[in-house]
């Protein structure tokens, strides 16, 4: 299958029971040192699978996240992978993930996802209603956002993913919401 | 005839690097060791993680029952991990409930699973730190060469378990004419919340069943179906109580390799699913499409 950027694909009927999957992504990129990119995964039962493929065409990344559905019809679920391209590890920050309802003071809110270090996604519920989802890097000021605010109503039994990547347009790095299903 | 597999019970010594790791210069390694919580409190719903040290009390999002997290970066110090109703979560937490804490270390290069298990509201945990030589995400292989060495352990969150039982790893070719004769491993009288001896399972064939019997006995309380074990470098069974209603067992067993925890429940013919993301960014070249494939080893 072929993904436009930041748009996301979808498989199914994938047989499961103890099954690896190799995964291989292949750019397009005109870049000469492009290079594919291959991420294991093993379907041990009726699991569904997001293969997150980020960085650049010559260092190019992979994570895996296995989803976690929301069974209760009276929250909505929230996960957030942090997919932020470093191209030094050394340099890599980690990030704290705010998501407050609007007319919330954010002095009186933690992190739904503290100190969410590259590689790394966290699944959170929430009651319907209007929301911000604010990223910063952890432990900083949070008068400091690196990240555009988001803002976002959350729907009681709907599921959301979002990944933080790497901005190509403005630089830094931005929220980017990659599914959205009931 | 029947191959037995070639096994060796490696004493890889439970090196729990524990109340020592204040002396580690955390700050240049922030991530350096990871913890992942498996939820297997019945009645729960969804639970909340939080780890706590004297600096810090992070969030980490909730889990349902019977799903692992997302493996947690820590630094190597001293933590707890409090486990919180998310019955009554709003988007504020000053009134949340911890159900339990439990205090553990992180160690660099190693990995832990602390298991939440009993019934809600007081629930019990079982702390097992695992042996990790690499934190490998994006290169979950290793060079493997011709044959397929699996190292696994076997940990104990059943807490009614009432009786000790014997556990077989018998390759797929030899399931049907199992015997006894084909111990690869024997966890008789592994107390809740405790590892197993690292197995070391030598073989041409990843594909094993996880045989559990009463011990000494052939009377089989547990089979996996075929499984492929993988060549991670940590991967590990944990027996848990049969909560599914599938089979009439009270035993079940759970999966984790490279992070990552599942169900091992003999479930035929299941389908999952896979979506994959193009975040790659081409600031030199612009916008540029992937194709994805994905292949199973059977081609």
């Amino acid at each position: 299958m072929t993904i436009d950027t930041e748009a996301t694909e979808f498989v199914t009927d994938m047989p499961a029971t103890g099954v690896t999957y190799s995964v291989i992504a292949t750019s397009s990129s005109a870049d000469p040192e492009a290079t594919p990119r291959n991420i294991f995964a093993d379907l041990m039962a009726a699991e569904e699978w997001t293969m997150i493929f980020y960085g650049t065409p010559a260092d190019m990344r992979a994570m895996k996240v296995l989803e976690n559905f929301n069974a209760n019809s009276t929250r909505a679920s929230v996960t957030v992978s942090n997919a932020a391209y470093y191209a030094n590890e050394d340099d890599e920050k980690a990030f704290d993930v705010y998501i407050k309802k609007s007319t919330d003071s954010l002095a009186n809110t933690d992190p739904a996802f503290s100190e969410m270090w590259p590689g790394s996604y966290g699944n959170q519920r929430f009651i319907g209603g209007d929301y911000q989802l604010l990223v910063t890097e952890a432990g900083t000021d949070m008068s400091v956002w690196p990240l555009p605010p988001t803002s976002k109503t959350l729907v009681d039994g709907t599921n959301y993913h979002y990944v933080i990547i790497k901005d190509p347009i403005n630089g830094g790095y931005k929220l980017d919401l990659i599914h959205e299903s009931p | 005839m029947l191959r037995l597999i070639q096994t060796l019970l490696i004493a890889l010594s439970l090196t729990i690097v524990s109340g020592c790791s204040n002396d580690d210069d955390s700050s240049s390694a922030p991530r350096n060791g990871t913890v992942t919580f498996f939820h297997n409190v019945e009645n729960a719903g969804a639970l909340q993680l939080k780890a706590v040290n004297t600096s810090a009390r992070n969030s980490y999002g909730t889990v349902d029952f019977e799903l692992f997290s997302s493996p947690i970066f820590l630094a190597a110090t001293s933590w707890g991990l409090e486990l919180v109703d998310d019955n009554d979560t709003l988007a504020t937490y000053d009134d949340e409930t911890v159900l339990d804490n439990v205090s553990f270390s992180v160690s660099p290069n190693r990995s832990r699973i602390i298991a939440f298990t009993g019934t809600y509201p007081d629930p019990l945990s079982a702390n097992m730190q695992l042996h990790q030589l690499d934190l490998a995400y994006d290169i979950d292989r290793l060079d493997s060469s011709n044959d397929y060495l699996q190292y696994i352990n076997v940990s104990n969150v059943h807490k009614d378990l009432a009786t000790a039982v014997d556990v077989y790893f018998v390759e797929d070719a030899d399931i049907g004419s199992f015997d006894a004769n084909l111990v690869t491993a024997d966890i008789s009288g592994l107390a809740f919340g405790e590892t197993s001896e690292t197995v070391v399972l030598d073989s041409f064939d990843p594909n094993f069943h996880l045989i559990i019997t009463e011990a000494g006995t052939a009377t089989e309380v547990y089979n996996s179906g075929k499984k492929e074990l993988q060549d991670y470098l940590q991967q590990t069974v944990l027996i848990s109580p049969n909560h599914s209603g599938v089979g009439t067992s009270d035993i079940t067993a759970f999966y984790f390799g490279n992070g990552f925890g599942t169900t091992w429940q003999d479930l035929s013919g299941l389908v999952g699913s896979m979506r994959a993301y193009n975040g790659v960014y081409d600031k030199d070249y612009g916008p540029s499409t992937l194709d994805v494939s994905a292949d199973s080893g059977d081609g």
